[in-house]
């Protein structure tokens, strides 16, 4: 840290103990505004942008000691075809491992699982006999189908389309799909067909034309908008969504759940798995192995902070009213209140719009009243 | 930290059972938990009939409001929902057959200075004390709180359901409406939902408590049933006893957030505290 904003943090405490009063501006803020200037802050990175609420008068915080913050997660939509993880993980990345790795990485799922923090992983190989984890097969050709608990189809068109219907007749276990941009096209077909929820990969999404500019926040606010839309006029039955890519730390799983995430694709401890390979001259798989148990028990303990803070017992009631920033940008493209005004941006576009057509008398209807409001957003963004 | 209370008479035959004059003793006793709103939900059979009542505040002015009274058949009730629904001027404020509710910004004996409390008889009624922490002191965001989906359905809370967002987030995704800002109607609405479903009360309970997060009691009630109801931690409190009856009053159940109020109109013996997470239940004979 530079002197000069330890400097800003040292008058923000003085301020605190002069006034009494509550900062009207977050300290971080000032510095990040410091950064910015001086180009030293990464640009577009809306998750910096993001903080939680935190307690308040009337949302007395659970006791993170005394109360558990329930993490377990189901996926899959029907009873007896859900698997339990008691961590909404799934390991999950484009690395290419060695053997020794991936026997590492084995190693230390089951480890978690007997310590009862279940992760499951995502994999282009065929389940391991040893497993105590749930492992969801990434599928590309169905006649290779082995024993998985769940399986993940990539989204090729109406062919994704005709081999869930296939797949639903002869496997109980639950279907993900990984989408591509164009996801809020055909997730509502997807589910309709069968499928149990999908798979977002926000930097693999983000390097495509529709979502050029737009950070993963905006991937992750439209995909929960694409499954809602499914559930309009009828009870949600659970449809999961699985955002993996730039969701690497805690802070982000948390705001990423926030946004609407049910379960996080998490590469962190592969890398670890092929940095303990690679770093080191001698590679033993139990104390990369250990690396991993301990990474993931870690993040287990993080993850129940900022829930038990915001007066939950569970994970997965947070919501994006949980949150404020104070980017505009990060409010339009996750829907997520300012700070200081508690609205979204599109609230705020909504209301001058409504004083508009009051006070100049024009007949508009909610139809022509929301291609408004979506120019203005889109042009603005 | 607000004061709510409930009570069902152990008979509801009785023509006229007193059940705003006792729940008016709990509200008064529990005064000191809220001042800034005070309402009553009051079930009485003579009322029930063919007809139900629209009721919402109408704003006057910049803080003044009255109440609007629409009387409708069966089949006109959504033409008439609609129509109210459309007027910004108004805020909905219950949808009655036999039920009745009346609620104001201000204390318990200043409701009933308004509108008689204490005369009203009726099988069994639901009582609140608000104090203002996550929505402005109006009438219209004071409990109890009814829906526009089923009639005669009314609760009181006192807490704070924390995930509030997105519990009404998925209800209106399933296209329930709601009236206000206040995270207590979604109790109502959440039960209504349930009611319609399947028609199970105690199962819309248990439904709810295994959605709901936070600290919370509530009390809700329907034309055939009043059940308190503690977060899954029993974060909140909540109290039950019985009155066994005397000359002056039947036997009757209350329930309430102090003990207090169950003293005050001596239901003081069975007493007992809801399990956590478990809906404890009183339906009328």
């Amino acid at each position: 840290m530079r002197l000069n904003e330890k400097a800003i943090i040292r008058k923000s405490i003085l301020e605190l103990c002069n006034t009494g009063l509550p900062r009207k501006k977050s300290t971080d803020d000032v510095i990040r505004t410091i950064r910015e200037k001086s180009g030293s802050e990464k640009e577009g990175n809306l998750w910096e942008y993001v903080v939680a609420l935190g307690a308040q008068l009337s949302r007395p915080p659970f006791d993170p000691y005394r109360e558990k913050i329930k993490l377990t997660t189901k996926i899959g939509r029907k009873g007896d075809q859900k698997v339990s993880l008691k961590m909404p993980i799934l390991i999950y990345g484009e690395f290419d491992l060695s053997q020794s790795s991936k026997d590492a990485l084995v190693l230390a799922l089951n480890d978690l699982d007997d310590n009862r923090t279940t992760v499951g992983l995502i994999s282009k190989d065929e389940p391991c006999d040893e497993r105590k984890y749930p492992h969801f097969q990434i599928l590309s050709d169905i006649n290779k189908l082995a024993d998985p608990d769940g399986i993940v189809l990539e989204y090729i068109g109406v062919k994704t389309e005709e081999k869930i219907e296939k797949i639903r007749k002869e496997f109980d276990g639950p279907i993900l799909v990984e989408v591509d941009e164009y996801f809020a096209y055909y997730t509502a077909k997807l589910l309709e067909l069968g499928a149990d929820g999908i798979l977002v990969n926000t930097d693999n999404i983000a390097k495509s034309e529709k979502y050029k500019g737009k950070h993963a926040i905006a991937i992750i606010h439209d995909a929960k908008l694409a499954i809602n839309e499914f559930y309009r006029g009828k009870e949600n039955d659970g449809a999961c969504l699985v955002v993996a890519g730039d969701v690497n730390n805690a802070g982000k799983m948390v705001k990423a759940a926030g946004l609407g995430a049910d379960v996080i694709g998490y590469d962190t401890s592969l890398l670890i798995a092929k940095v303990g390979h690679h770093s080191e001259n001698f590679f033993d798989e139990e104390i990369t192995a250990q690396k991993i148990f301990n990474h993931m028990i870690a993040t287990k303990s993080e993850l129940t902070g900022i829930p038990a803070a915001l007066g939950y017992s569970d994970f997965h009631n947070l919501s994006p009213s949980d949150f404020r920033t104070s980017s505009i940008k990060a409010s339009m493209q996750g829907n997520i209140p300012l700070e200081g005004v508690d609205k979204t941006y599109r609230n705020i576009v909504e209301e001058i719009l409504d004083e508009y057509i009051d006070t100049k008398n024009i007949s508009i209807d909610q139809q022509q009243k929301q291609k408004i409001i979506c120019l203005v957003m889109e042009e603005e963004n | 930290m607000c004061g709510i209370c409930g009570l069902m008479m152990d008979d509801s035959s009785l023509r006229y059972s007193p059940v705003g004059s006792i729940l008016q003793d709990m509200m008064e006793s529990q005064q000191i938990r809220a001042q800034d709103g005070a309402g009553i939900a009051i079930f009485d059979k003579n009322n029930a009939g063919d007809s139900f009542k629209i009721k919402n505040f109408r704003k006057e002015g910049m803080s003044n409001y009255s109440i609007d009274e629409v009387e409708s058949s069966s089949e006109n009730v959504p033409e008439n929902l609609e129509k109210l629904s459309q007027d910004s001027e108004c805020h909905f404020f219950s949808f009655e057959n036999e039920m009745t509710i009346l609620k104001e910004t201000g204390l318990a004996r200043d409701l009933d200075r308004k509108f008689g409390i204490r005369k009203m008889n009726g099988s069994h009624g639901i009582g609140h004390l608000r104090i203002a922490t996550s929505s402005r002191v109006t009438p219209y965001n004071t409990h109890p709180f009814s829906t526009t989906i089923v009639p005669d359905i009314a609760i009181v809370h006192n807490g704070e359901i924390t995930n509030y967002n997105m519990l009404r987030d998925s209800l209106e995704l399933e296209g329930f409406t709601f009236h206000t800002d206040s995270d207590s109607e979604v109790i109502a609405v959440f039960l209504a939902s349930k009611i319609l479903k399947h028609g199970d009360i105690e199962r819309a309970h248990r439904e709810f408590v295994a959605k709901a997060d936070g600290p919370f009691t509530y009390i809700a009630a329907t034309a055939d049933s009043i059940a308190i109801v503690r977060d899954k931690f029993g974060t909140r409190k909540g109290i039950i006893g019985y009155n066994p009856g005397d000359s002056d009053h039947p036997p009757f159940w209350a329930m309430a957030t102090d003990l207090s109020a169950l003293d005050v109109v001596g239901a003081t013996t069975k007493i007992e505290t809801p399990h956590p997470g478990k809906p404890r239940i009183f339906y009328r004979n």
